[in-house]
């Protein structure tokens, strides 16, 4: 139970930093960073914890983020509506993807995930009726939450709360079967585990998060364009848990504060942030496979 | 007299038209230690992956105490009370070994996911008694000491009582031990005999064991059912099993074959 406490210690400390960011801009890379932080923890419970790698993750985050848009627009409802509406909507498209590919087995779901992928930007780009295509649709954000150091406030309780359900999920029984069917699927069958459903569960738990983040990234933004959601943006996903370190709490939270705020760090490189985060992705694999805090924790323990 | 813990009737399996198994029936009564035995390639590895749901019979019966069970799944076999071992062992790497044994037994005594994700009182008892009765498990199989590291960390001979541990934690209906001598040196051997014995003496288990190793099967069983090309062909007491023509010359080969 060390670690909610700190996560909690941690996000009240982060409750400061509008007071000590006078500049709106680093407001908004907090923001951001924030909902990368849901993105990549939301991920890891499939990557890390149950051992499936999918680069769909920016679909699931895409399909949050249009359901809070294409619902304001025939509804007029705000965040509070969108952010159920949102999980919701991403998690029976998980459970529509995971039907058929969560019982293929090794890198099938990868590239099942891909395809899927690909589909959810296509229709995003080229539906205009309904999606407003290349333009994409514009988000008005309900003026109790305009402003900027508000709009941070509710990103960082989501983004708690978030984390908090993933550790306490992944700190459960359910997470003792995730580590099971990671580690040997044959295995946890025959002791009695209901592999299929298990993760099929846990595929729409990380599917509904995702689409939560996307809900809160079309408000931050106010708008959604389908260039936003591509298998990029899956891939820095993926490349965030990988450096923080898959299977473990803080690894995707880590991973994902990296990755959005060196890029603003170092800006004058942006234009070849996919570039490194790809030699970034083969570094890691091949020298610290187990991410930035396994490695620190591996340290530790020795 | 009661139904037989387990019956298989008339079990045939294919495989792209290659018949692994040609309508087998044999049973395994309660308490019975009973032994499986064939050369390589004679359908052991089929019997075990058909009764403990891994496969699926092109036609037969698999009937537990009384109960068709056919064709279900292998965690459904499970939470009918069928526990296994394989050939190539296997444990939960990353996990402890006291964590490997407690996951099986939360299977039927652990508590339910939504309790456990909000660490209820009562979710949190039964956690602490799955891993209190794992470490029992380990002292009975003197690896009480390694509770604690990782099962991947552990010797062949180690991982090997584990996964004994493992089966018998969940306290099964029939324990299946698919070769568990395969691998192992012989004093290894010897401890595993006893323990076999041990888990159908002191705690009742039912154990159908798949073997190789005669001396393990000649030691232990009460009955051995053998088998050559996916028939069987003799059905007893070891004792008198190894001595019918057909087994010498199908199990132990043509040289003693002479001789009978």
């Amino acid at each position: 139970m060390r670690t909610p406490l700190i996560l909690l210690l941690t996000a009240a400390i982060a409750c400061a930093l509008p007071a000590v960011l006078e500049s709106g801009y680093f407001i908004n890379v907090a923001i951001i960073a924030l909902i990368y932080v849901i993105l990549a923890s939301s991920l890891d419970i499939m990557m890390g914890w149950t051992g499936k790698f999918s680069f769909a993750h920016a679909a699931f985050f895409g399909i949050g983020a249009y359901t809070a848009a294409m619902m304001q627009r025939s509804f007029g409802t705000d965040l509070w509506v969108h952010l159920p509406a949102g999980m919701a909507s991403a998690a029976l498209f998980g459970v529509l993807l995971g039907l058929p590919s969560l019982r293929l087995q090794g890198h099938f779901l990868a590239i099942m995930s891909i395809a899927f992928q690909t589909v959810v930007y296509l229709v995003l780009a080229q539906w205009t009726d309904v999606t407003g295509g290349h333009y994409g649709l514009s988000v008005e954000v309900s003026p109790e939450l305009a402003n900027v150091s508000t709009f941070y406030f509710v990103t960082l309780g989501c983004t708690l709360v978030a984390c908090l359900f993933v550790w306490f999920l992944t700190h459960s029984r359910f997470g003792d079967t995730l580590t099971a069917i990671r580690d040997d699927e044959t295995l946890a069958r025959t002791i009695g585990m209901d592999t299929n459903i298990v993760k099929i569960i846990a595929f729409a738990i990380s599917s509904a998060l995702a689409g939560g983040a996307g809900v809160l990234m079309a408000h931050h933004i106010r708008g959604v364009t389908p260039n936003d959601y591509t298998v990029m943006t899956s891939a820095t996903i993926v490349a965030m848990a990988v450096l923080g370190g898959r299977g473990k709490f803080w690894g995707p939270v880590v991973g994902a504060l990296i990755l959005t705020i060196l890029p603003e760090v170092l800006s004058d490189l942006a234009e070849y942030k996919h570039i490194m985060y790809g030699a970034l992705l083969i570094f890691m694999i091949m020298v610290m496979p187990q991410g930035v805090v396994g490695a620190l924790a591996g340290r530790k323990a020795k | 007299m009661t139904a037989p813990i387990l019956e298989v009737r008339g079990l045939t399996k294919t495989f792209a038209g290659m018949v692994a198994l040609d309508d087998l029936s044999f049973t395994v009564n309660e308490g019975e230690i009973a032994g499986l035995i064939g050369p390589n390639g004679s359908g052991k590895s089929t019997v075990v992956n058909l009764v403990s749901g891994v496969l699926i019979p092109t036609s037969g019966q698999v009937v537990m105490r009384g109960q068709d069970v056919t064709g279900a799944a292998s965690h459904q076999m499970a939470r009918r009370g069928v526990a296994r071992t394989f050939q190539m062992i296997r444990l939960f790497g990353t996990l402890s070994v006291e964590d490997n044994i407690a996951l099986a037994l939360q299977q039927k005594d652990g508590p339910g996911y939504l309790p456990s994700f909000f660490r209820t009182a009562a979710a949190r008892r039964q956690r602490a008694a799955a891993g209190v009765k794992a470490r029992d498990m380990l002292k009975l199989f003197d690896l009480e000491e390694k509770a604690s590291n990782l099962a991947s960390d552990l010797s062949i001979g180690q991982r090997r009582m584990v996964e004994l541990a493992r089966g018998l934690a969940s306290e099964p209906t029939i324990f299946i031990l698919d070769e568990p001598a395969a691998g192992l040196a012989p004093h290894n051997v010897d401890r595993l005999i006893d323990m076999i014995r041990r888990m159908r003496d002191e705690f009742g288990v039912t154990i159908l064991l798949v073997e190789h190793v005669m001396r393990v099967v000649q030691s232990v069983c009460d009955r051995v059912v053998v088998l050559d090309y996916g028939q069987k062909i003799a059905d007893g007491p070891p004792a008198e099993v190894v001595n019918q023509p057909e087994v010498i010359e199908a199990y132990i080969g043509l040289g003693r074959g002479k001789d009978a």
